[in-house]
């Protein structure tokens, strides 16, 4: 009998152990800490979490912008390819610089996923800031101002850089249909005007002109560039500023791609020659090649108060193989900051769209006007030429080369077919219904 | 007088008591059947028919003999087995009053250990003569005296049929890729490792990158300390592991203590001492950097000790290990120093009860090298750059400096190196040390009282800290480093897991036996990791990273932790030792961040028949088995994959920013894997066998990270709509055909064939075309293998009308290439030829131990591979891109006229574009100085001669994407002498010169990687860039980008025991 009873407890207890193990399983499984780096879209939905949402959209602009500036630049004359710089060694920024450009190209693909974070970005927080229980119109305004000013500057970077075919320009939003440029600049200004109305400060309302009125030109759009320029930034007025660091995840990418640790891009010959011909235009800092190293030389103050006041700096000339060229010098650093848009391009914008209404005489102002900020000696006249190589050098590096070329349709390669935007490449194309 | 009768009864009695207790004395010879010798050491076991639980046991001694004292009347079955031969068994009555019985047993050699017991499931183990699945044994123990491993890992190259292992290079405690079969679900993936019991960490840990290079988790295990590894491969086999099985299950089980005479300690001593060092060289025709890039190469010296107790203590058997291990790579900063102890006990505490524990601690430091894909690598800079720098005293020529231990090559000062010092790398440092203890307890209780009835319970644990250092010293040149630069990753990781299982056998009638199982497993899985990194160092002289500029610092953390939990029903029948029956069913539940913890049952079912014993085969076939059997399992989503949105911070100068992080999929379910296998198994005159399977195994809803258009910003998501189909054949043959006291020979052939074919990426359901990583040439395609490389082919060169080669536009505009048959996406995309297999098609090896003069044994094991291609980037970039690296390359180029004053090729045709003018072509004034081969003519152009030249210059153009894959994936088959040993036994000698009784002493010369055969134009064919299973990692599988190649080593082995 009291071996019956131990075998009934045993089979019993293994039973029961069996059932609240069978059940216990997903409760155990539940049972996890506590992921330390993510949260829920709904702990977003919150006034105190604005400011994260913000440093989130402006992060982003930030990673786009060295980079869409430097496959612009590329793209266009302003920056060549050469195996002889070296450690220049990626294929991809060779096809772009040829302008014959495969769609698997994973430093185009690599932008383009860039501004779709972006884009999804700032769209998601505009979206949020209107559910937003806020605590003042204020508050409201400036979570606004912000969101549709990024999701203004994503819009009109795919206008201006990317394309379906060598000639079409344009781009998709959220995984829709292609947008031709001409509309893609559209929403870029509808998004920007919304930015405007909800602009707090006076700097912040000339900054979201100036902005609107660099999209406006970039569309052709000349009298509305003008119109909006005449209200965009002064003289004085601090610029919009993509900001970089040492400690982040968010490195100026011209360092790595076009400058002094690492130069798959380096600048096209004319802009040594702008300094040669004028040495107020820009300064030469030494540097050469060590094998295969490249050594700057030059004192670190010396270049830095030259940062300061000079708009072409560059370093060189290095001969290598055969070949003599300098190296970008007008981000130098990881962390120099990058600005988008400054009062010297909202004076520039205004004597082309002057020029281009016969008013050469103001023209002429503004061209001078950021000359002699510079320095420089003043110009006499202001034609459509000059306006194009004072932006050649002012704007240098910062992807707007791309855009006057083919707005002046000045192509530099001869080779037919070739791309003048970067292609929407593969990614976007095999997982996207509508491009199919 | 009636005392005496008392004392006479008394006397009687006692008498009659003396000779009712007089037990008998049951001895006899246990020898070979073969050739008569006796046999050492084999277990003699009786029990008692009327009670099992009633045991005598002896081991037997010198020449075999045994004898087992004091055993009561009464009839029993007596077993006898020993190492190596199939247990013999036979009937025994000792009658009443009989001193001694006599009885001698002739033991069959087991050549294929069909008797030994293996692990066929998570709760079933049996002999592997009956088991209804494919299981494969290595017994580590007799191979670690052959030949001298590292790592557990290469324990099994070559052994296990459908198993390969590429190790990632030739670094030194460097990771491992294992291909299971065909690979289970879209991406494949790396089987479970226990050991002991214990779910341990097996995959790779990345630490600070050096270029490809990571740490094998595996490298942390002494394989001295293993006895056998059993594999189960596939769903068919491991479904009752659940999720975790569905790339097979390794089952590492580390030595313990021996059960003989009580209090008899023996000790073992093992000494390694040896070196690493290149396979081969580099050749001129190779490269033109080949001085540089062979004079990186040195011995790295091994040395290793180990000294092992194992006994028992009449309660514990016990096993104790300790090992020293110190080893150098073959290419400076590369070493292992390596501290292991490890104490194995079981203790029988009752009849009732047996406890087993196992625990080992391990201090193992790695030191990496900079390699592979790195501007700071040893690789990169002797093998990318031709020596056409500027010569020594030129303007822009580098000093190289020559680091303690390297001699730099010497050519006229020119240098390879590009853009660092080669002193600069030899003074860069990649630290990973890992301090690992790794137990486990294991109850098992069988209650008397209820016969056939056991409960087992095993609780495994595996916790590490692993500290990896960078540093890069603040005087030196290097490209991403300004002014110094150190790093520190401190990651600790524990997993914990539980198996609990209870089964009861019992009988249906008189021929079938029945055992129901049920058990449950949980396993939980928690990391922590802070990692610190700094630059701006005002000196080299300190390596505090809080002296780094504080602006530089990068500072993160990290937490991780997931579960897992399942538990299963299992119903076995076994009728008649003849046929084999099993049926079962499991449920698996896995962690799952703010939804409900997704759940899957998965089923079995397998069978097996003995045809050898229905008696209608002739006797010369002691075993025929057939066998089939269908599984279930699958991966489980990640714990947040059912998350609609989740968001992180990500640190910038704006302060820390909300971005996208995981844009979930509430709908996603655990996969499922089928897999059926069918297996045959023979073997003839116990000397001559195979065993062969077949399996063929399906994914669907196979578990993909769906790419979503990247402008939505929301990345992949997960999903369910991928699925593919595996099939293959794996085999093992094997003989013994000589067997004598002093000869014996042992031959082993491998063989096996693993295919699969995508069947559908889900595009219908919005899933993509195809999958490929933009800088991999392996994809993901419906209708063709994973990883398969695609790319087009050019046709013919065009020829300008003045006859010159067209090479400067040709590749990039209006490049003419095949078009028929050409393989589309749905939307028209072209994706190329399907080029060749990034997996190789046909695997296997041979091996052979000879043992001659009794006392001396070769051995060899050779590996093999088919059907496989490896993509050369190596060549790709040096010819492309690395100025004039590739020897062909130059000759073409010299012979095409495309060469010039300090022009590269590429160059000349990048000027030409931009419209700067043909610098560099033929006829140019100052052409002809760097880049043209001395020697090599200029050919005429429009000759055929010209024509030929063109054709392969084009056929090794590096520039166009599409082209790249037809031009440098190269058929890469392979044969590779893996290992090769000679053995002296000198123990008998030794005894007999000394009168000594040592147990072993032997020496043993041996090497690994000895030789290699392709037809690979790369150094190493064995590529193995990145172990992981993201379709990044998967896809480049075999893609060769200054991979650097494995070791060959030396070793020599000294073993003694007492």
């Amino acid at each position: 009998m009291k071996k019956f009873m131990k075998k009934y407890l045993l089979v019993l207890s293994v039973a029961t152990a069996g059932i609240l193990g069978v059940n216990s399983c997903a409760e155990y499984a539940q049972s996890i800490a506590r992921p330390i780096d993510l949260i829920t879209d709904d702990q977003l939905n919150n006034e105190s979490q604005v400011q994260f949402l913000s440093n989130g959209v402006q992060r982003q602009f930030s990673l786009c912008y060295a980079q869409a500036t430097s496959l612009s630049g590329a793209l266009s004359d302003e920056f060549l390819f050469d195996t002889r710089v070296p450690n220049a060694t990626f294929p991809t920024f060779d096809e772009v610089n040829s302008g014959i450009i495969q769609l698997d190209n994973n430093s185009v693909n690599g932008l383009w996923a860039l501004l779709g974070n972006m884009s999804f970005t700032a769209d998601n927080f505009a979206e949020r800031a209107e559910k937003i229980t806020f605590s003042s119109p204020a508050a409201k305004s400036a979570a606004l101002y912000t969101a549709n000013l990024y999701g203004g500057i994503v819009r009109f970077w795919y206008a201006a850089y990317f394309g379906l075919e060598p000639n079409r320009g344009g781009g998709v939003i959220a995984g829709g249909p292609f947008i031709p440029s001409a509309d893609m600049y559209a929403q870029a200004v509808q998004r920007l005007q919304t930015a405007l109305a909800n602009a707090s400060t006076d700097l912040q309302r000339r900054t979201a002109n100036s902005i609107i009125a660099k999209v406006e030109l970039a569309a052709g759009r000349y009298p509305q560039a003008r119109a909006a320029a005449q209200n965009g930034l002064r003289r004085g007025d601090a610029p919009l500023t993509a900001l970089y660091d040492l400690g982040t995840t968010i490195s100026n990418q011209w360092f790595f791609d076009g400058g002094r640790n690492r130069a798959q891009l380096y600048p096209d010959p004319r802009f040594a020659q702008y300094i040669a011909q004028d040495s107020l235009e820009g300064r030469l800092f030494p540097a050469r090649a060590q094998g295969a190293a490249i050594i700057y030389t030059g004192t670190e103050s010396d270049f830095n108060t030259s940062l300061a006041s000079r708009r072409l700096l560059l370093h060189g000339p290095i001969t290598n193989m055969g070949l003599t060229f300098f190296i970008q010098g007008r981000f130098p650093n990881q962390d120099s900051p990058m600005p988008f848009i400054t009062w010297q391009e909202n004076e520039l914008m205004l004597a082309e769209t002057a020029v281009r209404a016969n008013e050469t005489a103001s023209a002429l102002t503004n061209i001078n006007n950021v000359r002699t900020f510079h320095n420089l000696r003043p110009l006499t006249e202001a034609t459509l030429d000059i306006v194009y190589v004072e932006r050649d050098k002012q704007l240098f590096a910062t992807g707007m080369r791309l855009i006057d070329q083919r707005r002046f349709n000045r192509w530099h390669i001869t080779t037919p077919n070739t791309w003048r935007f970067l292609p929407i490449g593969f990614p976007e194309r095999n997982t996207n219904k509508n491009l199919q | 007088m009636r005392n005496k009768i008392l004392l006479v009864l008394a006397l009687l009695v006692g008498s009659f008591g003396v000779v009712m207790a007089q037990n008998a004395t049951v001895k006899g010879k246990v020898t070979d059947k073969k050739n008569g010798d006796g046999l050492q050491g084999a277990r003699v076991t009786l029990t008692a028919l009327s009670n099992p639980a009633t045991k005598y046991g002896k081991i037997a001694g010198k020449n075999g003999e045994y004898e087992v004292k004091n055993v009561p009347a009464g009839k029993y079955s007596v077993e006898v087995s020993y190492v190596g031969y199939k247990t013999a068994a036979q009937s025994l009555t000792v009658d009443a009053g009989a001193a001694s019985v006599d009885l001698n047993f002739q033991l069959i050699l087991d050549v294929r250990g069909l008797d030994e017991v293996v692990v066929t499931g998570v709760a079933s183990r049996t002999q592997k003569s009956v088991a209804e699945v494919a299981v494969s044994r290595v017994n580590a123990s007799e191979l670690t005296d052959k030949v001298g491993y590292t790592s557990a890992g290469q324990l099994l190259q070559g052994k296990v049929a459908g198993v390969t292992i590429t190790p990632a290079s030739g670094q030194v405690g460097g990771g491992l890729r294992f291909n299971v079969r065909a690979g289970a679900g879209l991406l494949g993936g790396s089987p479970t490792v226990f050991i002991d019991g214990v779910r341990v960490a097996s995959g790779n840990v990345a630490g600070f990158g050096t270029g490809g290079q990571e740490v094998s988790a595996l490298a942390d295990l002494n394989p001295a300390d293993i006895q056998d590894i059993e594999i189960l491969k596939g769903p068919a086999a491991t479904a009752l592991y659940g999720p975790q099985g569905q790339n097979g299950i390794v089952l590492i089980k580390t030595k313990r203590g021996r059960g003989g005479e009580q209090d008899q300690i023996t000790i073992g001593y093992q000494g390694i001492f040896g070196w690493n060092e290149n396979h081969r060289n580099f050749t001129q025709n190779e490269i033109e950097s080949w001085r540089e890039a062979n004079a990186i190469f040195r011995r790295g010296p091994v040395q290793q000790h180990g000294i092992n107790l194992q006994g028992n203590s009449g309660i514990f058997n016990y096993y104790v290990g300790y090992e020293n291990r110190a080893e150098q790579g073959f290419v400076i900063q590369n070493s292992l120093a390596r501290q292991s102890v490890r104490l194995n006990l079981e203790a029988v505490t009752s009849k009732d009860f047996k406890i087993s524990a196992s625990a080992n601690f391990v201090d193992n430091t790695i030191d990496r090298p900079q390699n592979d894909n790195n501007l700071n690598g040893w690789q990169f800079n002797t093998r990318g750059r031709s020596p056409f720098a500027p010569p020594a005293g030129a303007a822009g020529a580098m000093t190289l400096s020559t680091p303690n231990g390297f001699t730099d090559p010497v050519l006229g000062g020119r240098s390879v190196y590009g853009g660092i010092d080669s002193a600069a790398i030899a003074e860069r440092e990649n630290s990973f040390r890992t301090q690992r203890f790794t137990g486990s307890v294991d109850i098992r209780y069988a209650p008397s009282f209820l016969p056939g009835f056991s409960l087992s319970g095993v609780v495994g644990y595996d916790v590490r800290n692993s500290n990896n250092t960078i540093f890069a010293p603040a005087n030196r040149i290097y490209p991403g480093v300004t002014r110094g630069l150190r790093g520190i990753f401190a990651f600790s990781a524990e997993r914990l897991n539980f198996d609990l299982n209870a089964a009861y056998q019992y009988n249906l009638g008189e021929s079938i036996k029945a055992t129901t199982t049920v058990g449950g497993q949980a396993w939980n899985e928690f990391s922590r990791s802070v990692e610190s990194q700094a630059q701006q160092f005002p000196t080299e002289l300190i390596r505090d990273v809080g002296a780094g500029l504080a602006t530089t610092r990068v500072v993160s953390e990290g937490l991780f932790n997931i579960r897992n939990a399942g538990w299963f029903v299992s119903q076995n029948f076994d009728i008649n030792q003849t046929f084999f029956l099993t049926g079962a069913v499991r449920q698996d539940y896995a962690s799952s961040y703010g939804v409900d913890a997704p759940s899957i049952f998965y089923p079995a079912a397998s069978g097996a028949a003995r045809l050898d014993k229905l008696g209608f085969l002739p006797e010369v076939i002691n075993l025929a088995k057939v066998r089939v059997a269908y599984g279930e399992n699958g991966r489980l989503p990640g714990f947040a994959d059912g998350q609609a949105l989740l968001w992180t911070a990500g640190t910038s100068p704006y302060g820390a920013g909300a971005t996208r992080s995981i844009a979930g999929n509430t709908a996603i379910q655990p996969e499922r894997t089928q897999e059926l296998e069918l297996g045959l198994e023979m073997e003839f005159d116990n000397a001559y066998g195979f065993e062969a399977t077949y399996y063929i195994s399906n994914s669907r809803q196979s578990l993909i990270n769906l790419p979503r258009p990247p402008s939505t910003g929301l990345g992949n998501q997960p999903s369910n709509i991928a699925s593919i189909n595996g099939w293959g054949f794996e085999s093992m043959f094997y003989a013994r055909p000589i067997q004598t006291a002093d000869y014996s020979l042992d031959l082993k052939f491998i063989f096996n064939y693993a295919d699969n074919q995508v069947q559908s990426l889900g595009f219908e359901a919005g899933g993509p075309a195809f999958l490929s990583d933009s800088f991999n040439y392996g994809f993901l395609i419906p209708g063709q293998r994973r990883g398969q490389f695609m790319g087009l082919r050019p046709i013919q060169p065009r020829l300008q009308p003045n006859g010159y080669y067209d090479w400067l536009n040709q590749p990039r505009v209006g490049i003419e290439i095949d078009t028929t048959g050409v393989i589309r996406t749905p939307q028209g995309n072209v994706v190329g030829y399907s080029i060749g297999s990034s997996v190789p098609l046909y695997t296997g090896s041979f091996s052979l131990e000879f043992r001659f003069l009794r006392d001396f044994t070769i051995y060899a094991l050779a590996e093999y591979a088919m059907g496989g291609y490896v993509y050369n980037g190596t060549r790709q970039f040096g010819a492309g891109v690395a100025n004039f690296n590739d020897p062909t390359f130059n000759r073409l180029a010299t012979q095409l006229g495309i060469f010039g004053a300090g022009v590269h090729p590429t160059n000349a045709l990048a000027a030409q574009e931009r419209g700067q003018g043909a610098q560099g072509l033929p006829g140019q004034a100052g052409a002809l100085t760097v880049g043209r081969v001395p020697g090599v003519d200029v050919l005429t152009p429009g000759t055929e001669e010209y024509r030929r030249a063109a054709q392969a210059f084009l056929n090794l153009d590096p520039r166009v994407a599409s082209l790249r894959v037809n031009n440098f994936a190269e058929p890469a088959n392979w044969l590779r002498i893996r290992e090769i040993s000679l053995r002296w036994n000198a123990t008998r000698l030794f005894n007999d010169l000394t009168g000594g009784n040592i147990k072993n002493l032997s020496f043993t010369a041996t090497s690994n990687n000895f030789m290699l055969f392709t037809n690979y134009s790369g150094p190493e064919v064995e590529i193995n860039a990145i172990n992981g299973t993201t379709v990044a990692q998967q896809l480049n599988a075999s893609q060769d980008f200054f991979t650097l190649m494995q070791a060959r080593v030396y070793n020599f082995i000294v073993s003694v025991g007492f």
